[in-house]
């Protein structure tokens, strides 16, 4: 479908020659920084860049975590998004990858995305958004991890003190599949599933002190669809999670339905709270009070004789 | 005044068309340009060539088939008297689509963009939804011919059941590959500093019945590139022009007859700005001053 009426405007207009005819052998070559998901190393050295806080999504395979990501950049292909404004990525191609079998010209008739392997480990999304008024910017680097690797943290909570993006999280998102729990059949076990892995995480103090936690229950026009019971037995739950959370850490709730493929409900539905919250300034909660030691020196008094 | 210009734009982006229509419009004097040439000395083979093509409403030759070059133009503002050689490099667009694809761009024009006084961005805009989703496409069928009825879950052209398509650098929609190029100037091997920057919107003369501005057309057709505009005025200081350099389609046997009656400069028409409506050189005059 790219390759049609080119004719019909004023322009320079002939066949596609091969890339390779179109330079002499001699021509020298500049390299220039891949595009593709960022790993460590190359998150790393945005942060030695910039400030960005880090999103560390967490839940096991098929519960929606790429498409959560990937549907967020596709937001802003579209348009500004939750009052905000796309304003740069280092991973541009990475959330091209990820989102070219929801796309018409992947020849699917199906809207998927591209799972994570194991063998990928950690990889990055670099995205900045800007906020639509102030123009202010902040920038995000989302966590891409194979789910197979929360599910062994499950079984081992000691491995999640490893994985360093739980340890440098700003926000850690434990994603709750609700194709699972709109069906009576598999909603206990995905909530168990999200409940061990929140304890390991907890219990294995991997989480940094600053960081928030948040439940995002994904695929909610599934549930929208299901008997009120099922919207029921997810309320209880996000009570109980955040039960489990209290005194150490807050935990915010949301639901949201990243690309319904009915078209029942639009594109990022709940997604633009979700973003207004992983932009929104680090609350002071966490933030220890520091010790002022005792002032006893003649240097030091010379700051009270001052105050007085 | 000794400014260099940076062309930049995919294939088929009309980079080529407004070299030769600007040519044919400070050479011929035959309507009000802020800049005409100053003087008729140097090598003008390209320029000639491509400008003859135009004048003709023919082709004109790919860059990527004539080679890429370097077009110097004499000019004079006439406002403020000031003279000097303007320097175009043509490169052909694939080889921008080569510096999206494979990450990689010639060493020269590293270097003829850390030197240029304001680079001229060019679009098309006979825009594809190469952005469509699957659910958008389903949404806009009739429900007994959307996928839940069911059938094969990947389709060829014609609807027959195919295998799945792996991604592949090449099918990068165009206005994430200009946000790429974009953005490949902020970053190493790239010499990070303020830049002006020209975006045209060519063949204009297909949106003008939208009654858009060049800017509205942008934020409508390329969110994208639109957003990463605004959001990076520390490093882009930008306007937006349309663009209409042939002025009709050269399959349009008739408008051609009809344009070709005119004065070769009136088939021209820029959009933006408040500036003169066939004076191309207006985004140079823009590029070249301390205007922001």
């Amino acid at each position: 479908m790219e390759e049609n009426d080119e004719s019909d405007v004023d322009i320079d207009v002939f066949e596609q020659p091969q890339a390779d005819q179109l330079v002499s052998p001699n021509t020298r070559w500049a390299t220039l920084p891949a595009s593709m998901m960022l790993s460590t190393d190359e998150a790393d050295a945005l942060l030695r860049w910039r400030k960005a806080s880090i999103i560390t999504v967490v839940g096991e395979r098929n519960g929606g975590k790429t498409t959560l990501v990937s549907q967020l950049y596709e937001q802003f292909l579209r348009g500004p998004f939750a009052q905000t404004l796309f304003s740069h990525s280092w991973s541009l191609q990475g959330f091209e990858k990820k989102n070219f079998q929801s796309r018409v010209r992947s020849g699917g008739s199906r809207p998927e995305t591209t799972r994570t392997s194991v063998q990928e480990g950690l990889g990055f999304f670099h995205l900045a958004v800007s906020d639509e008024v102030s123009l202010l910017r902040t920038d995000l680097l989302i966590s891409e991890r194979a789910g197979e690797t929360y599910r062994d943290m499950r079984d081992e909570p000691e491995r999640a003190t490893t994985l360093v993006e739980i340890r440098n999280a700003s926000v850690i998102v434990l994603i709750l599949d609700g194709e699972r729990v709109s069906q009576v059949r598999t909603r206990h076990a995905v909530f168990g599933s999200v409940r061990s892995i929140a304890r390991a995480l907890l219990d294995s103090g991997s989480i940094n002190k600053e960081a928030r936690v948040q439940l995002v229950t994904t695929k909610i026009d599934l549930l929208s669809r299901e008997a009120a019971e099922a919207l029921a037995a997810l309320s209880e739950f996000e009570a109980t999670l955040a039960v489990l959370f209290r005194d150490r850490f807050e935990l915010t709730s949301f639901r949201i339905s990243a690309r319904d493929p009915s078209g029942d409900l639009a594109p990022g539905s709940g997604m633009d709270e979700l973003l207004r919250s992983w932009i929104a300034p680090q609350s002071s909660r966490a933030v220890d009070e520091p010790t002022i030691p005792v002032l006893k020196s003649e240097f030091d008094l010379f700051l009270v004789r001052g105050r007085k | 005044m000794n400014p260099s210009f940076v062309i930049m734009g995919l294939p088929a982006s009309g980079k080529t068309t407004f070299l030769a229509a600007l040519w044919h419009l400070v050479e011929s004097e035959e309507t009000d340009c802020r800049l005409t040439i100053d003087g008729y000395r140097g090598n003008y083979r390209y320029l000639n060539s491509i400008a003859d093509a135009w004048r003709e409403f023919g082709k004109l030759s790919r860059t990527s088939q004539t080679g890429d070059t370097e077009v110097e133009i004499n000019l004079h503002d006439q406002i403020t008297g000031a003279r000097g050689t303007a320097l175009f490099p043509d490169l052909a667009g694939e080889v921008f689509d080569l510096q999206v694809e494979e990450r990689r761009c010639k060493s020269d024009f590293v270097m003829q963009a850390d030197a240029e006084d304001g680079i001229l961005f060019f679009v098309n805009s006979n825009v594809k939804e190469d952005t469509l989703s699957i659910t958008e496409y389903n949404n806009r069928l009739p429900p007994e011919f959307r996928y839940e009825t069911g059938g094969a879950d990947y389709l060829d052209l014609d609807g027959q059941s195919a295998t799945p398509i792996e991604w592949e650098p090449k099918f990068l929609p165009a206005q994430v590959r200009v946000v790429q190029l974009l953005s490949d100037l902020i970053r190493s091997p790239f010499t990070l500093r303020a830049r002006k920057l020209a975006v045209m919107i060519s063949a204009w003369d297909l949106v003008r019945d939208q009654h858009i501005t060049p800017d509205q057309w942008l934020a409508k057709n390329m969110p994208l590139a639109h957003q990463f505009l605004r959001t990076n005025g520390q490093s882009f200081v930008y306007r937006v022009y349309g663009v209409s350099a042939q002025g009709v389609s050269l399959d349009d046997s008739r408008g051609v007859e009809e344009i070709g009656k005119l004065p070769a400069s009136r088939r021209v028409e820029i959009v933006g700005h408040g500036d003169a409506e066939h004076d191309l050189t207006a985004p140079l005059v823009w590029l070249m001053s301390a205007e922001e």
